[in-house]
């Protein structure tokens, strides 16, 4: 399999997902749902790596998809003033796509794992709830409270087809995903609630250093490890998904040969 | 008065009803202090709790088992309630059943977070019913809800609808859950099909009527009884019954497209309040309930006869006729 014939799947299954969005008016002022690549990536682990792909896995796949597609909808609603139309239908969205979800699941009779996502759902809204919940927690708490917010329904995904062993890759790739992409918003200038929430831990609970040094050194940490996993996981990832997740993070492969000689 | 009324006609189903009342507050139950707390001061603002009513009732069709009814009538009202929490956001509301919503004592942001923990706490509870048919009809209604919604929003401050479109809206809106909760009631008490469906009907038949009061209601009722402004909904842009049926008035046409202009003042809101509750549209809009009204209890009288019906009969018609 060819990085390209990732790159088809990814594709396939986004326009699969898409076949279920056919409401107009929701598509005309909120867009497509997001669909973000890496997601349907680790969601195609499994197929990707040769593991039985049946249709319960593919309709499973696009019911977490949409998972995310709600829960990221309901992120872009302002805190004050949701008031615009294209705010109101973004809230309508985001329940419509959880409708969804479930309305695949329950076709598919598939109520053990309506179970287990919506156990995640719950505590990924506790989570992000936690920001405006005034606690303070240390950097790492914050890390794992982020790492469950973005991995925790595939990761449920995982567990429910005995694909486990997937985990720790999801938990990786997304994390860093998010670490840059507040890192990015550090860099232009623009505060998140979760920056504040870690500025606030900071101060009352004393970090060793400042939360955007910590961030950046979990960034570094986070890809070494991931190179790691990579390095060690030819049993699990074939070359081509190996190469699509170096490419993905922008890894530094000889970095990771160079540390390895050192040890 | 009218909270009388109602818990005299619950009376029958008391302790089932507390204890749907305590499992409400068990199943919103969260680890985080902000969501237990925002849900519970949803929970606690009351309401009628008529979905979980109907699921009750429904299943005295079949072989009744509380400890078996509670996993959807919880759902249910989860659900009601979930979408509460989101259409505060929608409507930018500030107060609900004569308390601060969740989206004006926190943020909206915290209010979807809310509903989503609401919602998905509905759904885990549900999975207790192993039934597929089930879940297909919950999901189905909850999906169709949603579309209701979008449509809605889409037909804001648009005068020139037609009635049906407003009964296609208010299908979605409130008609289809109450359906549900009679139709789930029935299935999962294991009630016989044809039992199953007519309370369907009944449940729809009622929902509609339900919608079609509320609407009035908008208009009749004073500030101080709905817990926010008489004229709500039309200010905001929903073009409910009783304006479809003034729309085209000459008397009223230009007033109304001022309402909806967003300029009104609040001496000028009473004022056309008090013009519309005077016209012969409330009576108009009271016919149509009325109709469907007698539908919801055609669709009873097939049933055998039993203390449920009797309640159902009851319910049905304060509905029809509530204050508030």
């Amino acid at each position: 399999m060819s990085e390209k014939i990732i790159q088809q799947n990814i594709e396939q299954l986004k326009s699969k997902i898409l076949m279920f969005v056919r409401h107009r008016t929701l598509r005309k002022h909120t867009g497509e749902p997001d669909l973000r690549e890496d997601r349907l990536f680790f969601l195609l682990l499994p197929l990707l790596n040769g593991y039985q792909w049946t249709d319960e896995h593919e309709k499973s796949a696009i019911s977490v998809a949409f998972i995310y597609s709600a829960l990221t909808a309901h992120d872009q609603i302002k805190e004050l003033n949701a008031s615009s139309k294209g705010q109101q239908l973004t809230v309508l969205a985001g329940d419509y796509y959880s409708g969804l979800y479930y309305q695949i699941l329950a076709k598919d009779s598939n109520i053990q794992l309506i179970r287990s996502l919506s156990n995640g759902i719950i505590d990924i809204s506790e989570k992000k709830a936690s920001v405006y919940d005034d606690v303070k927690l240390s950097f790492t708490e914050w890390m794992q409270t982020i790492q469950t917010i973005e991995s925790l329904s595939i990761e449920q995904f995982y567990d429910h087809y005995g694909f486990s062993f997937y985990k720790t890759f999801v938990r990786q790739g997304l994390l860093i995903h998010r670490i840059e992409y507040e890192l990015e918003l550090v860099k232009q200038g623009i505060g998140s609630r979760f920056q504040e929430s870690l500025t606030e831990s900071e101060r009352e609970l004393g970090y060793p250093q400042t939360w955007l040094a910590l961030l950046n050194q979990e960034l570094t940490k986070q890809k070494f490890k991931m190179i790691e996993e990579i390095s060690q996981s030819h049993h699990l990832l074939n070359h081509s998904v190996q190469q699509f997740l170096v490419d993905l993070y922008e890894l530094q492969l000889n970095e990771h040969v160079s540390v390895m000689r050192e040890r | 008065m009218e909270k009388m009324k109602l818990k005299m006609l619950y009376s029958d189903m008391r302790s089932d009803l507390d204890f749907i009342e305590k499992e409400l507050e068990i199943a919103v139950n969260s680890s985080s202090d902000l969501l237990n707390e925002a849900s519970l001061h949803l929970l606690h603002a009351g309401g009628k709790r008529i979905r979980p009513v109907f699921v009750l009732l429904a299943g005295k069709f079949g072989h009744y088992q509380i400890d078996q009814m509670k996993n959807v009538a919880v759902p249910l009202e989860l659900i009601h309630m979930a979408s509460l929490v989101h259409d505060d956001v929608i409507d930018d509301s500030e107060m609900r059943r004569g308390k601060l919503t969740v989206k004006a004592q926190w943020n909206n942001r915290v209010a979807m977070y809310t509903g989503d923990f609401i919602f998905a706490r509905a759904l885990e509870y549900i999975t207790k019913i192993q039934n597929p048919q089930a879940h297909r009809i919950l999901s189905h209604a909850m999906v169709e809800i949603c579309v209701g919604e979008i449509i809605q929003i889409e037909d804001k401050f648009k005068l020139d609808q037609r009635l049906q479109d407003y009964f296609r809206r208010i299908k979605r809106k409130t008609a289809l859950l109450i359906a549900s909760s009679c139709e789930l009631g029935a299935i999962v008490s294991g009630a016989d099909v044809k039992t199953a469906n007519h309370l369907k009907r009944f449940g729809y038949y009622v929902g509609m009527s339900f919608q079609i009061i509320d609407d009035i209601l908008d208009f009749t009722s004073s500030d101080k009884e709905l817990g926010k402004p008489a004229g709500s909904d039309l200010i905001q842009g929903n073009i409910t019954l009783p304006i479809l049926f003034l729309k085209d008035s000459p008397e009223f046409r230009p007033a109304l497209e001022y309402a909806l202009s967003g300029n009104m003042t609040e001496i000028e809101r009473l004022a056309l309040v008090k013009r519309i509750r005077e016209s012969d549209a409330i009576a108009k809009s009271k016919a149509i309930s009325n109709l469907y009204l007698q539908k919801a209890l055609n669709e009873i009288n097939a049933l055998p006869t039993s203390l449920a019906k009797k309640s159902l009969r009851e319910i049905a018609l304060y509905m029809g006729k509530r204050k508030f």
